[in-house]
């Protein structure tokens, strides 16, 4: 039997391992922007969700969302690679999406480096469309693809 | 510890649209030293779309009004016999994210709810309070400079035949319930004080 892993805000117990994934698997080559302290600063900021699968000895995935009046931005998505293709990536994103959409925030944004075709054809499959390509984005020397989805759009749409 | 101590007020049955934009100005004039304000109050019939409604999913809405608004979600239903609580919170000064407002607010309901033995849940992919398949209770709101408005619409014992011309929260075929059904209270003005007692000892303490 497949069953659905509950997903649950991050604590400071999952800032180190989340720290150590977004080195491992987001940032290789980039340095480590990521590190426990920023993450930990995360945790405690309430703007921002951090979601988690799995408990703190043994994280398969997170994601980190900052919350602002009109747009959303998603900082991190990684699932670890072994438990990747299960649909964890977009259950976080269903998860992390939805005060976006209680709050009516217009659009979530977020940045994938343009290395990983991956990634971007991923956010594709969950309603993301790329906007912008940034130059040197990440230490100046990889392009990012800028990708956004919008909530918004019913405003003005009544029928009269 | 809020730095000022919040106002709760009932305004008794008021239309939709003034009081609507007096909260978005109450949010848009208000300053670090400006008190959370929870407004409590009854609306005059109306259908509201938020943000993300789909026309589509107002079925028939004959004589009732229809406003297109700024909070979050879909199309929904106001009217006599449903508490409608209004949270005009310094979210930064309360140290809330738009998760935990939702979370308090819908908490606050099945709590308050569960003091007359009615069980209420909510959704972990919905927004919401849910007795059994019905909806209970609906959460949208909008957050401006920190300052959030718009809140929650509980049904405690109204006319609920204008949720059947809309699909509820973009939901086909989604039933409402109310208090009243579930052998709780009919009166909207004897369930607001404890709701806001409820709520204002969550946020505050």
């Amino acid at each position: 039997m497949i069953t659905i892993p509950p997903i649950r805000l991050a604590t400071s117990q999952d800032a180190a391992m989340i720290a150590e994934m977004s080195r491992d698997y987001i940032e290789h080559g980039l340095g480590w922007s990521w590190t426990p302290a920023r993450v930990l600063a995360a945790v405690r900021d309430r703007a921002t969700n951090i979601a988690v699968v799995g408990d703190s000895e043994a994280i398969a995935g997170f994601g980190i969302m900052q919350y602002g009046d009109d747009t959303a931005h998603l900082a991190l998505l990684a699932v670890r690679p072994n438990q990747q293709q299960c649909g964890l990536g977009a259950l976080l994103m269903a998860w992390l999406e939805k005060p976006a959409l209680v709050a009516g925030i217009e659009r979530v944004r977020l940045e994938a480096r343009a290395d990983n075709p991956n990634a971007i054809g991923f956010y594709r499959r969950q309603g993301y469309r790329e906007v912008a390509r940034v130059s040197g984005y990440y230490r100046g020397t990889v392009d990012a693809v800028r990708l956004e989805k919008r909530f918004g759009s019913g405003l003005g749409t009544l029928a009269r | 510890m809020a730095a000022v101590a919040p106002q709760v007020q009932w305004l008794g049955r008021v239309s939709y649209e003034p009081t609507w934009r007096a909260m978005q100005r109450y949010t848009q004039e208000r300053d670090a030293d400006s008190p959370d304000q929870i407004w409590l109050l009854e609306h005059d019939p109306v259908f509201t779309l938020g943000m993300n409604a789909d026309a589509a999913h107002l079925l028939a809405p004959g004589d009732i009004p229809v406003v297109q608004i700024d909070r979050g979600g879909q199309v929904t239903y106001h009217g006599p016999g449903q508490l409608v609580v209004y949270p005009l919170i310094d979210m930064r000064r309360a140290r809330l994210g738009v998760r935990d407002l939702v979370s308090m607010l819908e908490r606050c309901v099945i709590d308050c709810v569960a003091r007359f033995g009615i069980t209420a849940r909510c959704r972990a992919n919905a927004p919401g309070v849910y007795v059994g398949d019905r909806k209970l209770a609906s959460v949208g709101l909008r957050i401006r400079r920190n300052g959030s408005y718009h809140g929650l619409a509980l049904n405690v014992g109204m006319d609920l035949e204008p949720f059947r011309r809309i699909n509820p929260c973009g939901y086909v075929g989604l039933e409402m319930t109310q208090l009243s059904e579930l052998g709780g209270p009919h009166d909207v003005a004897a369930i607001a004080p404890e709701f806001a007692a409820l709520l204002t000892a969550r946020l505050y303490r």
